[in-house]
């Protein structure tokens, strides 16, 4: 049974706008003016951007590789983008600059020309080849990191923790506007897939025997994935599961279709960031609880659900 | 360009995969007539499928050509290819789950934003009724059985109303009563005029279903002709690499293996 989507629209577009209110009058310091604009509703900005960003890149890539587990922190992605902004860093570059934006995209395309080049075989993306990939890619970037982390001092705040747990505790109004054109025309791009991304469904041969240019659609979606996730990464770390558990919900709510899943993703993914970084900060006052663990916790279990359910769905792969 | 009226629907001439010892598909000449009914049998590896995706426009052959109606295939772009024929895949899994009306309007998708469009939701009706999927229009996909799926891809590629269908072992998943209605479904296209191409290893079913018959075995065509003048038992026998038996039944040949050599008296 699914809910008739423009209603779903509404009221988590509702419940975000409420969440963000809520979000700026909680706190452990005192609600003040100064408080509320430059240190919460930066948070409250940059939590909205970057979780809508992967959660719609979440969705992007499950639909252009027909991988029902792919999570953007899963595959290395994400790992690839924050490698390119430490050594983007470690050379000489700043935070929330677009030195460092560019980057982490570099980075970010770079683990994707690896793990999917690796995964498509006969012109078909293999659903456990781009895990397996991912999680090389993934265990190449932690070591680099960690490495250029302890030899650099420039890394500052920043920790190899910051970089696999991901906070949201350094969002400025400059790390909002240096990711906003990013996830901008990254949403942009993804709003020219859906169409291609449903009959993608059928596998390469079948999609392109009913007029979808598969290289085309799956190139866009992709440059789309580089660019949510990219920018966000560079400037919050890496918050793992949202691209994963997001899209899942959405579709458990209005079924598969593309058009809406990308919509209503980027509103749930927001919520989910939002809420998870409230809970973050005010939970275990006075510690901050890393965001990434927040989702982890609820990502990791889900995910143990879902390879179940892929693997029946596929009659099981050896 | 050649004149579209007089060009068969499709046209092999040289085409050709890889070359010297790594060459899929030697050089290669057919051309299909409208209304007609081909069959491609050989063992496996034999380059069935290779063939196929010439013919798909797919895969750009490394030598000669590949027409469609008399334009060259590999210049198409993939909204003008799917214009002309329409493909079901051996792969039916979908990979999230719709519903079987949005499937099936997916073959719908390379004639957005033309006049034929005007009809999407009608077409899409009648493909879905013709493959008796009427109560199972509202399913999700990823439910169904999988005679029940080569159903729905069917509808689809019948929605897609294209002048050449090809199927690749589109009856590998059918029972008994699937594979009836296929055939059912498939002569009905070709009366309609549509020239159809199908891969199977079912032989003699296909046999007294289609007009030609291309018998291959190591990427190359071995025999091309009526069922009755390619299904002898030397040329299935180089074929496949096996003896098999052949005889004819009221005018149709019959294709059987051989008993096994060894088999015990049946108990009882």
């Amino acid at each position: 049974m699914t809910l008739r989507w423009p209603w779903v629209t509404a009221v988590l577009a509702l419940t975000l706008i409420l969440a963000a209110a809520a979000a700026l009058l909680i706190g452990v310091a005192a609600t003040s003016p100064e408080v509320v604009w430059n240190i919460r509703a930066p948070r409250i900005a940059m939590a909205v951007i970057v979780g809508a960003g992967l959660a719609v890149a979440g969705a992007l890539m499950q639909g252009s590789l027909g991988n029902p587990l792919a999570d953007p922190a899963l595959v290395g992605v994400s790992g690839g983008a924050a490698l390119g902004t430490v050594a983007a860093v470690a050379l000489g570059g700043a935070f929330n600059t677009g030195f460092a934006s560019l980057a982490a995209c570099l980075g970010a395309a770079s683990a994707v020309v690896v793990v999917v080049g690796v995964s498509i075989r006969d012109s078909r993306p293999e659903v456990v080849t781009l895990l397996l990939a991912g999680v090389a890619v993934t265990a190449f970037t932690t070591a680099a990191l960690a490495v250029l982390v302890s030899m650099s001092d420039v890394a500052g705040a920043r920790s190899v923790t910051f970089w696999t747990t991901g906070s949201l505790a350094l969002a400025t109004w400059v790390g909002v506007l240096s990711v906003a054109p990013f996830a901008v025309i990254g949403l942009a791009l993804a709003a020219t897939t859906p169409r291609s991304l449903d009959a993608l469904s059928l596998g390469d041969r079948a999609a392109q025997a009913v007029g979808v240019d598969v290289a085309g659609v799956r190139y866009r979606a992709l440059s789309a994935v580089v660019l949510l996730v990219a920018a966000g990464v560079a400037t919050v770390g890496i918050i793992a599961f949202v691209g994963l558990l997001v899209p899942h919900a959405v579709r458990a709510l209005v079924g598969p279709q593309h058009g809406r899943l990308l919509v209503l993703s980027a509103l749930a993914g927001a919520l989910l960031v939002l809420a998870a970084d409230t809970l973050a900060r005010v939970v275990a006052n006075p510690v901050e609880i890393p965001i990434g663990a927040v989702t982890a916790l609820i990502g990791a279990p889900a995910f143990f659900v879902l390879l179940r359910r892929t693997r029946a769905r596929q009659g099981g792969w050896s | 360009m050649s004149d579209a009226s007089t060009s068969p629907p499709l046209e092999l001439r040289g085409a050709s995969l890889g070359s010297g010892t790594a060459a899929r598909l030697q050089p290669t000449h057919l051309a299909l007539e409208p209304g007609t009914i081909t069959a491609i049998i050989g063992p496996n590896g034999s380059g069935k499928s290779t063939l196929l995706s010439l013919m798909s426009g797919d895969t750009r052959p490394t030598e000669g050509l590949v027409l469609m109606n008399g334009a060259a295939a590999p210049a198409m772009n993939a909204t003008m290819l799917a214009r002309h024929r329409s493909l079901l895949a051996q792969e039916t899994t979908v990979a999230f789950p719709f519903l079987v009306r949005e499937v099936v309007a997916w073959g719908r998708l390379a004639w957005r934003r033309t006049p034929s469009s005007a009809d999407d939701a009608r077409i899409v009706d009648a493909a879905i009724e013709s493959q008796g999927l009427a109560a199972r229009r509202d399913r999700r996909v990823t439910e169904l059985s999988g005679g029940e799926r080569t159903r729905v891809h069917l509808a689809r590629v019948i929605a897609q109303r294209t002048a050449l269908l090809l199927l690749d072992e589109a009856d590998a998943d059918l029972d008994l009563v699937g594979r009836s209605h296929l055939d059912e479904t498939v002569a009905a296209l070709a009366l309609e005029g549509r020239t159809v191409v199908l891969v199977s290893h079912d032989i003699n079913r296909v046999a007294r279903l289609s007009h030609r018959m291309i018998v291959m075995s190591g990427g190359g065509i071995n025999a091309d002709g009526r069922p009755k003048e390619v299904l002898t038992a030397g040329i299935l026998g180089a074929a496949f690499g096996t003896a098999v038996e052949v005889t004819q039944e009221i005018g149709h040949p019959v294709v059987r293996l051989p008993a096994p050599t060894r088999r015990g008296p049946m108990p009882g």
